[in-house]
């Protein structure tokens, strides 16, 4: 059972969604029945096998219609296209993490305290 | 089996949630803290802000910023002159008499925030309680707001990204920066995870606008200043320890 | 030749927009590249190129008259070269939609996009008044209209700069009318580029020494104006370290505001157009044009980038350090694809213009 009837859903879905969603970024309205996070945890299941299609397979549960009805969105360019547990799953540390300590530690000694004190000693004496 | 049985389950308990949900009243649901779930949205009766320590802060500490990294899903990709950085730790040094500072910077969500004044679009924009965000919805890439922010807290995002995470999506061609961890907030957190994260207690969250929280009680006893003060945009984000 | 660069432009674009960014030399640090120097300049030239057509519509120059329609037709194309490159440079150019359907109104930008289409509109009505006998009467009332919205439109574009507080090297608000007087010079170095391309020699003869002495004047206009830009941001605005910077800096930005701005876009083409350097024929008004056009170039590269790549300060009196290039001068070298973009828009201006040239009855008949 859906939010909503099937053919409500099929007719309506991406009004929901485009309504929510200005609600959720713009107002901080969530946990509503229409986001689109709620989907997601529902209609992206894994198969028997485990594995769980990706939103450019034609297994993904939207992709299935719009690919048929040619209709192309992008929302999963920056949303994601499985249920959170399934990605907190992947190792974070494994994705190439940016090491801040010694990116600072490099800047530091390339580029030394020097170069605002240099201009500004010759603004002072051009300034005399 | 078992693992299907698990997802099965959990698909017809938030199908019956929703069902209940809004045949007895659309948004009832989750009442948690703070957070705008009864459908009211968020207010100005809050004003969310960070508090920094500097003279608590560490040189060397990345906590923070892994912190953030972890939580809002940021990783390297294309090398430090791309990659988003939403939190950095600065180290600034006095030209004359060698004073040395350690703090983190973000986005400061100032209350009048450059980045919103020039936002062809409207995408970069200020919530009610203060947060400054970028609805990517609408941004067209153009990075003027990353032109006026005099923090440089905004990143660009370069490259197409995959394994975003449902609380932060974030996308090629959309501009981003610190969200205040707004996905914690609105849940009822009352913390960020850079706040979180700080092993010497050097930085607070809170509402600037209550009297009586942690923060302002904090800010009203030592005082507090602005980065780059003189620009006047009134930032959410305060610093302690760093001359006036 | 143009149809080729303007296919390599798109190319790069569609590339660029594929990959994302990160092919270019842009980054966190340097927002603003090779794309917005071409973009801007080419927007700068396109006001300062209808102002042929003002001088004849507007301030009753009899002389200029037969000139208009070429000035106008210019302005129309420059602008849609300008805007082109602007927009493939996108992040997201495939939400142009959402860029002028959603508007923030106290964006500048905001402003600008509507000044731009205004000014195309308002271009096209002007060059139907020149082309059409009938509507010979509304040219001076549509000549005035787009005048006043031309000195607008430069001055929106200055101020894209003018009013960015963060930026040391920007917030200054002599940035709108210097625009407006660069455009000048600019402009009308791209009119004469286009007129030497398409006129016939016999018709330039006629026209040849009043357009080089017009061009010599807006030269040392903008040269004017930029030294009180430059001095003006030295000496009473507060940015001294960044004009310094700029100035005398050792990186490359001196080299390029004093050895390509000035010398070889203002000192050199001054005093060829000074010796009526080989009696200012069609060859030699290109060579001064193109002179005048890469001058601009380099001087709004110098601007813009250079302005991106001085450090901001935290806290004042402070040096910083950080991961994130702060108190570093950040480094740029663009890319291909940036480069192909820009050299596209002025294939697309220049291919446009040439295409109405022979389409339509444009040029001065000649007499």
């Amino acid at each position: 059972m859906c939010i909503a009837p099937v053919d409500e859903m099929r007719k309506n879905h991406m009004t929901m969604l485009l309504h929510q969603r200005d609600k959720t970024v713009q107002q901080g309205i969530r946990g509503q029945p229409a986001s689109l996070t709620g989907c997601i945890d529902c209609h992206v299941t894994p198969d028997a096998s485990g594995t769980v299609a990706r939103s450019d397979d034609e297994g993904f549960f939207c992709t299935s219609c719009h690919r048929a009805a040619s209709v192309k969105i992008d929302c999963f360019e920056c949303h994601a296209d499985r249920p959170a547990e399934m990605i907190s799953q992947l190792d974070w540390k494994s994705l190439n993490p940016i090491n801040h300590s010694s990116l600072l530690a490099i800047n530091q000694q390339s580029f030394p305290y020097a170069l605002q004190f240099r201009l500004e000693t010759r603004s002072m004496a051009l300034n005399q | 089996m078992n693992k299907i049985d698990q997802y099965r389950r959990k698909f017809l308990g938030a199908a019956s949630a929703a069902f209940v949900g809004i045949t007895i009243a659309p948004g009832i649901l989750l009442q948690a803290g703070n957070a705008a779930t009864a459908g009211q949205g968020v207010s100005d009766a809050q004003r969310w802000g960070l508090l920094i320590d500097t003279n608590r802060c560490e040189p060397g500490c990345d906590a923070c910023v892994q912190a953030c990294n972890k939580e809002n899903g940021l990783r390297s990709i294309h090398g430090p002159k791309t990659d988003a950085q939403w939190i950095r730790k600065v180290s600034l040094k006095n030209r004359k008499n060698g004073h040395v500072l350690n703090m983190p910077v973000m986005c400061q969500h100032c209350a009048k925030a450059p980045c919103v004044d020039v936002c062809p679009t409207g995408a970069s924009f200020k919530r009610a309680d203060g947060i400054v965000l970028v609805d990517k919805h609408t941004c067209i890439g153009c990075r003027y707001c990353m032109m006026a922010c005099p923090y440089k807290a905004r990143s660009f995002v370069h490259e197409k990204l995959t394994d975003q995470l449902p609380h932060a999506p974030r996308g090629k061609g959309t501009v981003e920066s610190c969200t205040l961890c707004v996905h914690k907030i609105d849940r009822g957190d009352n913390t960020t995870a850079c706040v979180q994260a700080c092993p010497h207690g050097a930085m607070m969250f809170g509402d600037l606008n209550d009297p009586d929280s942690a923060i302002s009680k904090q800010i009203k006893s030592l005082g507090s200043q602005q980065l780059r003060k003189k620009l006047d945009l009134d930032t959410g984000v305060r610093y302690q320890g760093i001359p006036v | 030749m143009s149809l080729i660069l303007i296919i390599v432009a798109l190319f790069a674009a569609l590339n660029m927009e594929h990959e994302g960014h990160y092919i270019t030399g842009m980054d966190n640090q340097i927002v603003w590249g090779v794309p917005h120097v071409v973009a801007i300049f080419l927007i700068i030239s396109a006001s300062g190129a209808l102002n042929i057509a003002s001088i004849a519509s507007v301030f009753g120059r009899q002389f200029y008259t037969p000139l208009s329609r070429l000035s106008t037709v210019v302005a129309i194309t420059l602008l849609i070269g300008g805007l082109s490159v602007i927009l493939l440079d996108l992040g997201r150019p495939d939400r142009l939609l959402i860029a002028m359907t959603y508007f923030n109104f106290s964006s500048i930008f905001a402003w600008n996009i509507i000044l731009y289409t205004g000014f195309i509109g308002i271009g096209i009505i002007y060059l139907w008044t020149m082309l059409d006998w009938q509507a010979d009467k509304y040219r001076k009332p549509v000549g005035i209209i787009a005048f006043c919205w031309r000195l607008i439109l430069t001055a929106g574009t200055g101020s894209i700069f003018g009013v960015l507080v963060a930026r040391e090297a920007y917030d200054i608000v002599i940035m709108a009318p210097m625009f407006i007087v660069l455009s000048l010079g600019y402009g009308l170095a791209c009119y004469l580029l286009v007129m030497c391309l398409f006129l016939p020699e016999q018709s330039w003869q006629v026209f040849k020494h009043r357009l080089s002495r017009l061009l010599a004047v807006f030269i040392v206009c903008g040269l004017a104006t930029s030294l009180f830009y430059h001095g003006a941001n030295y000496w009473w605005f507060d940015a001294q370290a960044v004009e310094d910077f700029l100035l005398f800096g050792d990186d490359i930005y001196p080299w390029l505001i004093w050895g390509g701005y000035l010398i070889l876009g203002n000192i050199l083409p001054l005093l060829l157009l000074g010796f009526h350097f080989n009696q200012n024929s069609q060859a030699s008004t290109l060579l001064i044009s193109s002179l005048v056009i890469a001058g601009g170039l380099v001087h709004l590269y110098a601007l813009i980038i250079g302005g991106q790549a001085y450090p901001m300060p935290l806290i004042e009196g402070y040096d910083s350090t950080s991961s994130f290039f702060d108190g570093v001068i950040a480094s740029y070298s663009p890319s291909q694809w940036e480069i192909m973009l820009g050299l596209g828009g002025f294939a697309l201006s220049l291919f446009l213009a040439g295409f109405t040239v022979r389409v339509f009855r444009i040029l001065p008949e000649s007499k």
